[in-house]
């Protein structure tokens, strides 16, 4: 019975060495197989490998895809002393991972002195330049595509040099005021439109007035040009009235005097007037009985 | 022993066309009961080779041959079983049977039915006109088949009226394929161990038998039921005391079927939306595998991994979407002011504010749809595909707005800005090697935020004021012209009127006048005569008059008048 157990614990043991033994490497992953905590290979390519069991050899396994680390926002000075907050975001990837072992150990460590470096790339960077060359309406003042460049640069080497990593780019992902320059930003904007508002309201009146203007010079010209032709048609027509009676009249104008005195008088002498008339006169003078006789 | 492979060779014929009928009826129906009932069918064409196939070795009694039946059986019986797994599976996860075409279906089962008993009988009674065992089993066999059938039958029926069993039939016909399975197991095994001819004699084999004499003496009024279980019996008695027997036999075909089993773990199914992608020892092999079923090395060596390579995957920047909506109020239009705190979206502030060229702040939605171009590059080279389009998506929506004037994002430039965004984000993604495609980028929601969009509106407001401003001067010109017009035709007119007046009565007078004169001349005096008193009696009426005689009055004396009506002292004058 002893024999059995023993040799069974033996088979058992021989069992998950030899299935220790073996690993496969992923194409998503790079291993490092260290003897007694060592390192003593590196494995890059995904394959099936073999080692010596348990406590002799280890193998650890990293990241091998590239990844995006969203770094903290924070604030910084640009050269004109305006206040802003950066928050960039790095591409990287383990790239030696014997020396990320060694240093930063795990992906949330390097992600760490990640945010370390770069902070104190885009700080350094920021500091040398205006807010104008980050953002402008004026595409020849921008410079944040060099800039981020420059610091991609600078951190690539560092986290070579120091952490086994690869930093493949970083990304300025938000320029902003801080929280408290929001409320001084919005009342700029808030005056800049309202400024805007009047200036629309007064082109208005403007507009408005100038064709009020119009409206009223053209209406006097017409009705002027209206009188004008009016009074001449009216003069045209007298001057022809005036030509009819005179051809009529200066036939006779004695007969004409006659005429219209007597049609004048048909006219003004009404309830109102008071004649004194001579008992003598043309009219009267039969009124007096030696006269009638006379004219017998 | 011709007449006996003819109608083996018939029953298979008809078989197929049973399970073609099913195949079609479970098609137009979407039963998934009667999809089990074809994998029935057919399981019983399995049976009908086997027979055919124990008739051809015993015609040549080639005893070695019984192994080449013993094998095919143990095909025959895994792929039986793989059919009941198949259907077991499907109707397990099926959530509701949605079927149509009914009254086709009730058809042509019916007709299945009256198949499956005319093949029965007519295997029954020729397998006792040749007594040949195995075809009256087989016979016996197509029975089931219709019990089967009739079974489906009563199911469709009852999901006319409004019964759902559908799931629960099509799982008790997979347990009948899985006893077909069984049954051609035990021929296999029996096959292989040559011990077939021993088995006979054991109560099950008996039990079986005499549940199939049927024109014998022994039948007397054994009902089907009465039949059914005997021949069951007979069967699982039969099954214990074979594995009683061949212990050690089964252990080893035990271990073929695992190894068989793990062999066949390595065959897979990419569906019709997927890519499939193979990776050896984790090393890519594959890439790029179109739909279909495919075989793998099984286990640790090969491993397979299925993408949604054409998929149109959907990033949201500013804002998510909610996945639970839910009873919560759903806005029903976003304005500018809309928090959103409640409804369908979840703000982001963070990422959505951003500067704009003309340092103003501006709200900025956006959705980024994408796809993979690399399935390689996307599966190996990246790792959080969402995030990673989103951050770049970021980058770039500011690097682009950072350059614009606020008034231009609002208005005119939104397409350039897309435009110009899909670029750029193109760019850096495949700058990160990440084998994706930016298909398609879509602004949503562009505003100035929360806090000054009363200013924005107030500016709105005043660029209507100034149009209505105008719009009154324009109302104002267009009253005063016409009426101006009016009134200068109106003078026009009246001095036209006042002239061929003028005229007029010019003409008329100077008529009346000549007229006159050509009487006056010639008889002046008494023409003037006339006239004079004529008027004078017309006038003087009307008129106070005073009559003075000259020769009375001296022209030292005033005249006095004291209006109208009065009386009027005159010295010397009489009263008249």
């Amino acid at each position: 019975m002893k024999k059995l157990i023993l040799t069974l614990a033996i088979i058992a043991v021989v069992v998950v060495a030899l299935g220790d033994m073996f690993f496969i490497v992923d194409e998503t992953k790079l291993a490092i197989v260290t003897r007694f905590g060592d390192p003593v290979r590196v494995i890059k390519d995904p394959w099936f490998y073999w080692k010596w069991p348990y406590p002799v050899e280890t193998v650890l396994f990293f990241e091998k895809r590239m990844m995006a680390y969203d770094g903290r926002p924070s604030e910084f000075l640009t050269q004109d002393k305006k206040n802003i907050v950066a928050n960039t975001f790095t591409c990287w990837k383990i790239e030696d991972p014997v020396k990320f072992l060694q240093t930063v150990r795990t992906i949330e460590g390097a992600e760490v002195r990640i945010n370390d470096i770069v902070s104190s790339e885009v700080g350094a960077a920021l500091g040398k330049i205006k807010l104008t060359n980050l953002i402008s309406v004026n595409p020849e003042e921008i410079r944040l595509g060099e800039i981020m460049d420059d610091v991609t640069a600078r951190c690539r080497k560092m986290g070579a040099a120091n952490y086994g990593i690869y930093v493949e780019s970083i990304s300025m992902k938000r320029v902003n005021f801080p929280e408290q320059n929001k409320p001084s930003v919005f009342n700029r904007m808030r005056a800049e439109r309202e400024e805007i508002a009047k200036k629309y309201r007064a082109e208005g009146a403007e507009m408005g007035t100038k064709i009020r203007a119009a409206a009223d010079t053209n209406k006097k010209t017409i009705l002027s040009e209206a009188y004008r032709d009016s009074e001449k048609i009216k003069g045209e027509g007298d001057r022809e009235a005036m030509r009819i009676y005179a051809e009529a009249y200066k036939q006779d104008p004695e007969f004409y005097r006659l005429v219209r005195t007597l049609e004048a008088y048909r006219k003004f002498l009404d309830e109102n007037t008071t004649v004194i008339l001579s008992s003598d006169s043309e009219l009267l003078e039969l009124l007096s009985r030696e006269n009638l006789k006379k004219a017998k | 022993m011709k007449a006996r492979l003819k109608v083996a060779s018939i029953s298979i014929a008809v078989n197929v066309l049973l399970v073609v009928i099913k195949v079609v009826l479970a098609a137009i129906t979407g039963s998934v009961a009667l999809l089990a009932d074809a994998y029935h069918s057919a399981s019983d064409i399995g049976v009908s080779l086997l027979v055919m196939l124990s008739l051809v070795i015993t015609k040549k009694k080639e005893r070695h041959l019984a192994y080449i039946e013993g094998a095919v059986s143990l095909v025959i019986a895994f792929l039986i079983f793989g059919a009941a797994l198949g259907i077991f599976i499907k109707a397990k996860d099926l959530r509701q049977s949605d079927i149509r075409n009914i009254p086709i279906a009730l058809g042509g089962i019916f007709i299945c039915i009256i198949i499956s008993h005319a093949i029965s009988a007519y295997k029954v009674r020729e397998g006792t006109r040749l007594s040949s065992l195995s075809l009256r089993a087989d016979g016996f066999h197509s029975r089931m088949d219709m019990l089967s059938s009739i079974a489906v039958m009563v199911v469709l029926f009852g999901q006319m009226i409004g019964i759902p069993l559908d799931r629960l039939a099509a799982i008790v016909i997979c347990l009948l394929i899985a006893w077909v399975g069984v049954e051609v197991l035990l021929n296999a095994f029996k096959r292989i161990t040559e011990e077939g001819q021993m088995e006979l004699e054991t109560v099950g084999q008996i039990l079986r038998s005499g549940a199939l004499l049927e024109n014998t003496a022994a039948d007397g009024g054994m009902t089907t039921a009465m039949r059914l279980i005997s021949y069951s019996g007979g069967t699982i008695l039969g099954f214990i005391l074979f594995l009683k027997r061949n212990i050690r036999k089964l252990g080893a075909a035990a271990a073929a079927a695992i190894i068989l089993l793990y062999a066949a773990s390595g065959i897979y199914r990419i569906q019709p939306d997927e890519r499939g992608v193979i990776l050896r020892f984790g090393k890519p092999v594959k890439i790029d595998i179109p739909p279909g079923p495919g075989y793998r090395w099984p286990g640790p060596f090969e491993r397979l991994l299925k993408v949604r390579r054409d998929v149109v995957r959907r990033t949201e920047v500013g804002f998510r979407t909610k996945a639970d909506v839910g009873t919560m109020p759903v806005e029903k239009e976003y304005l500018w002011e809309a928090t959103h705190v409640s409804g369908l979206y979840t703000k982001k502030p963070d990422e959505a504010l951003m500067l704009t060229g003309d340092t103003n702040i501006i709200d900025i939605n956006l959705v980024v749809q994408y796809r993979i171009k690399d399935m390689g590059q996307f599966l190996f080279n990246i790792t959080r595909p969402d995030a990673l389009v989103r951050n770049m998506a970021e980058a770039s929506i500011r690097e682009i707005i950072g350059r614009e004037r606020i008034d231009d994002v609002l208005t005119k430039d939104r397409r350039l800005i897309e435009s110009k965004l899909v670029d750029s984000l193109q760019k850096r993604l495949e700058g990160a090697a990440s084998g994706i495609e930016v298909e398609a980028v879509m602004l949503q929601d562009v505003h100035p935020p929360v806090e000054v969009v009363a200013a924005f509106r107030e500016v709105a407001s005043a660029k209507e004021d100034k149009q209505t401003f105008i719009n009154e001067a324009y109302g104002y010109r267009s009253e005063q012209l016409p009426k101006a017009r009016g009134e200068s035709e109106k003078m026009i007119l009246n001095a036209k009127a006042y002239s061929t007046e003028k005229v007029d009565m010019a003409h008329g007078d100077a008529d009346r006048f000549l007229e006159r004169l050509g009487e006056y001349n010639g008889s002046e005096r008494i023409t003037e005569l006339r006239m004079y008193l004529e008027t004078m009696e017309k006038v003087l009426p009307g008129v106070n008059k005073y009559i003075v005689n000259p020769r009375s009055v001296s022209s030292k004396h005033d005249i006095w008048f004291f209006g109208p009506g009065r009386k009027i002292y005159y010295p010397g004058a009489e009263e008249y």
